[in-house]
């Protein structure tokens, strides 16, 4: 079938649903999940533009606000209005969006907009089918839960960053912001638990996300060693470790780069050796000593894994990573090129599945490229197909068309700062 | 526990999932579901059970594979049956399951399910509306269709190791599988969809899920950027580009360390008031740009400042002053901390031989139908009576004929 017959025929699963779209940095991957499924996400923006637009990186780095490839990536099929929140007329504006929507997502401090009038009791009273999910660092109660976050600060608190980076250096982050991102996705799967429920009852309700919570999602099997197994897990480069040192568990340089291997015993270290022995370099491997590593998941000190993860180094380097990769999964050992960004870029597997999405910016003239969806299917489709919006596009559309607003009434609220 | 399961009112109450899957990320994400009410039943025999009940975490030796804390974890909240699928019969029974079923997936290396029989053609004949979900590495088509690739495997190659660690060194995996712990919530949301797609058409769908595609959204802008402008993100240690200083300190006792970031003016001059307000005088960090130029000095002041103090007491001052900090908490520490004991973050089971193991609240609280624990991941078999009698009504001359055969077991 061509992508052309397919496209016609697949169906936006959220394209009957609103969201309005209150998130930040922190959440603000939630609300794209749910444009790509075809969600009618509506960003609102305080009159001006919203604070993420000034987050980098910018297209051709010029940091105009209207080039955040930030803002680009997270706000792709949504639209966009302006309204002000701290004025009563902007909080009467948004009570008939609220009408309206399926979905509020948003990322205040606990509080905020209970505050404003605008709380999820507020909101259900005049909505009861609401869906309001909350998304902030510590949840929406609790001690914390007025306390400041952000990417760095809840990866701390999750116990995930301690566990990242050398044993004998200071912990370390992922450069892109994987605590949002996590939450974000996680937030988005709750969101849909809540929309399931509602087919069945008619009722909305509030979902509070941790952002805390979300990215202690990432170590759960570090959790089990504290809790059931009473072991003290520690930070190295090759990932958290609670007892032993794996050999042949590592990143290792080879001609062209890195790659990482990652053996278990007999699925991979057995074969490992053979294949250091076919090219003679498997040294003193396949002395009795060594069996039990070979065999069975034996701990070994610093000096016996160096020596072990040295014949393999000298091997590797003699390699390219294609080369180890390939030649790994024939024999079903666990070897993969560690890739940079670009090598993801012109990845020949997201190429041939044509993985990334272009995206039209007409006002710059040119394309760019996004990630894509995350499956395949002749049923439903997650898709993008229109960039960001600019300041307040769809003020028009929405206040207008919709909500029935005059030309005056619309001046008139421009020039008292609601929209 | 063979007892009868009562029908709820959670938020997925009436989802019934068929679960063939094993592993972390197919596990985990029926079990999301099954945490908010879902019916995941997870199919699986003697001879080929899911290989995490053999990993290396028994608690006191024990290695029963009943007794596993880890797949428990997995798979909290799921039932269990025992199906041989080796057997024609047993493939026949599959379907039977199949046939009462909302959802099916499965995670076997690309053409597996097709050779058992069960592929997705073959379902929807019993079945017209199924939903099948199969998620495998690279998904069915493409130069990593049939890649076996686990999660350390799979975050090299997706860029997080060149993202992880410090510029002026070689790349270093995260702390765990991360694809394993990312995807079981992409996965749920996706079966959501399409039970959402179910609802206005009336038609389930094949979904060829790739873990390899489905972590992507991790590089964040860094497509958009390699895109737009030719740069490819790497490593770049603590480092923030908008904020200063942004790092990870050193604190008083063995390995103690404090996050501590600083975006706004408001933030900084919070922070030089505690610390030296001589810094205000200083031209060199009179502005955000500024302190990002001189992060290393920053970084250097900061790590004099906090070395001699108490992380926690620290961290505290921090966000009174307004400033986002917080401990880089060790897994001892999140069994303390006063946030996670106000959202009852950790669930126990009273089960015997179970009171050690750990199960966990998903991220978010609905206000109506909350997650709730049920039950740990089942042992092998624990719901055959319940799924083969009360579902599928099964003689219990059958049952006993199936068991003897093998089919069962």
């Amino acid at each position: 079938m061509s992508n052309a017959q397919n496209i016609e025929k697949q169906r936006l699963p959220l394209a009957p649903y609103r969201v309005l779209d209150l998130t930040d940095e922190s959440g603000v991957f939630c609300t794209k999940i749910l444009a790509a499924l075809g969600a009618d996400v509506i960003k609102i923006e305080p009159p001006g533009g919203d604070p993420t637009r000034r987050i980098g990186p910018f297209y051709h780095d010029d940091p105009d606000p209207g080039k955040s490839l930030h803002w680009f990536t997270y706000n792709l099929n949504k639209k966009s209005i302006t309204l002000n929140l701290e004025r009563a007329s902007g909080r009467e504006l948004f009570q008939r969006l609220a009408r309206t929507a399926h979905f509020i997502v948003e990322c205040f401090r606990p509080g905020h907009l209970d505050a404003l009038g605008l709380g999820y009791p507020e909101v259900n009273a005049i909505n009861p089918g609401i869906v309001f999910t909350s998304i902030t660092p510590w949840g929406s109660t609790g001690p914390h839960s007025k306390s400041k976050g952000s990417n760095l600060v809840v990866s701390a608190a999750s116990g995930f960053l301690h566990l990242c980076g050398d044993e004998d250096g200071p912990p370390v982050q992922i450069a892109t912001p994987m605590a949002y991102v996590q939450t974000g996705l996680e937030a988005a799967a709750a969101t849909m638990v809540a929309h399931t429920c509602r087919q069945r009852t008619g009722r909305g309700q509030h979902v509070d996300v941790s952002a805390q919570e979300s990215l202690m999602g990432q170590i759960v099997p570090p959790i089990l060693w504290r809790r059931s197994l009473h072991l003290v897990p520690y930070r190295t480069r090759m990932g958290a470790l609670a007892r032993g040192r794996p050999v042949l568990m590592d990143l290792f340089p080879t001609r062209d780069g890195w790659v990482v291997c990652h053996t278990t015993y007999d699925r991979g270290r057995k074969p490992l050796r053979e294949w250091l022995a076919g090219e003679g370099m498997a040294g003193d491997l396949f002395d009795k000593k060594w069996d039990a590593i070979f065999l069975e998941a034996a701990v070994v000190s610093r000096e016996e894994k160096e020596h072990i993860d040295d014949l393999f180094r000298a091997f590797a380097a003699r390699h390219t990573k294609d080369e180890l990769m390939w030649g790994a999964q024939e024999r079903g050992i666990q070897i993969a090129k560690v890739n940079g960004v670009e090598d993801v870029m012109n990845d020949a597997h997201l190429r041939e599945r044509d993985y990334f999405v272009s995206v039209e910016h007409p006002e710059l003239g040119g394309s760019i490229l996004y990630a894509g969806a995350p499956f395949k299917s002749d049923g439903m489709a997650w898709r993008y197909s229109r960039r960001a919006p600019f300041v307040g596009e769809h003020n028009a559309e929405i206040y207008g068309k919709e909500l029935g607003l005059s030309t005056e009434d619309m001046v008139a609220l421009k020039e008292g700062g609601v929209i | 526990m063979n007892g009868r399961i009562p029908i709820g009112s959670d938020a997925l109450s009436g989802i019934r999932i068929i679960d063939f899957g094993f592993g972390a990320i197919d596990p985990l994400a029926t079990s999301f579901l099954a945490d908010f009410g879902a019916e995941a039943i997870k199919v699986e025999s003697f001879s080929t059970m899911d290989f995490i009940r053999r990993a290396e975490y028994y608690v006191d030796g024990n290695r029963d594979p009943d007794r596993n804390p880890l797949f428990s974890r997995y798979n909290q909240n799921k039932l269990g049956v025992l199906i041989n699928l080796k057997q024609p019969k047993g493939v026949t029974l599959a379907k039977r399951l199949v046939g009462i079923a909302d959802v099916v997936t499965e995670n076997f290396s690309v053409d597996v399910i097709h050779r058992l029989g069960l592929g997705y053609d073959g379902l929807r004949k019993i079945k017209p509306d199924v939903i099948m979900l199969s998620a495998s590495f690279g998904g069915q088509t493409g130069p990593y269709r049939g890649f076996r690739g686990q999660g350390f495997i799979m975050h090299a190659l997706e860029g997080i190791d060149d993202l992880t660690g410090w510029p002026d060194q070689p790349p270093m995996s995260p702390a765990v599988a991360f694809g394993d712990h990312y995807l079981p919530w992409m996965w749920a949301i996706v079966i959501l969809a399409a039970l959402e797609y179910r609802r206005q058409t009336g038609k389930g769908q094949f979904i060829d899920g790739s873990s390899f595609e489905g972590c992507l959204d991790t590089l964040d802008t860094a497509i958009a950027d390699y895109s737009a402008n030719g740069r490819a993100l790497t490593r770049r240690g603590n480092r923030h580009p908008a904020a200063a200083p942004h790092g990870v300190y050193r604190c008083q006792g063995d390995n103690r360390w404090c996050a501590v970031t600083v975006f706004t003016d408001e933030e900084w001059r919070s922070l030089f008031t505690m610390i030296d307000r001589t810094w205000a005088r200083d031209k060199r960090l009179s502005t955000l740009l500024r302190r990002v130029e001189h992060a290393d000095e920053l970084d250097r002041l900061m790590e004099e400042w906090t070395s001699g103090q108490q992380a926690l007491d620290l961290s505290l001052r921090l966000q009174q002053a307004g400033i986002p900090a917080a401990v880089a908490e060790t897994v001892q520490d999140l069994d303390e901390d006063p946030q996670l004991l106000h959202r009852d973050h950790f669930w126990k089971s009273t089960e015997r031989g179970m009171e050690a193991f750990t199960f966990e609240a998903p991220s978010a609280r609905l206000s109506s139908t909350p997650a709730r624990f049920q039950r740990p991941g089942p042992l092998l078999g624990e719901h055959n009576d319940y799924v083969f009698f009360d579902l599928l009504g099964m003689d219990p001359a059958e049952y006993a004929q199936l068991v003897e055969e093998g089919v069962i077991g």
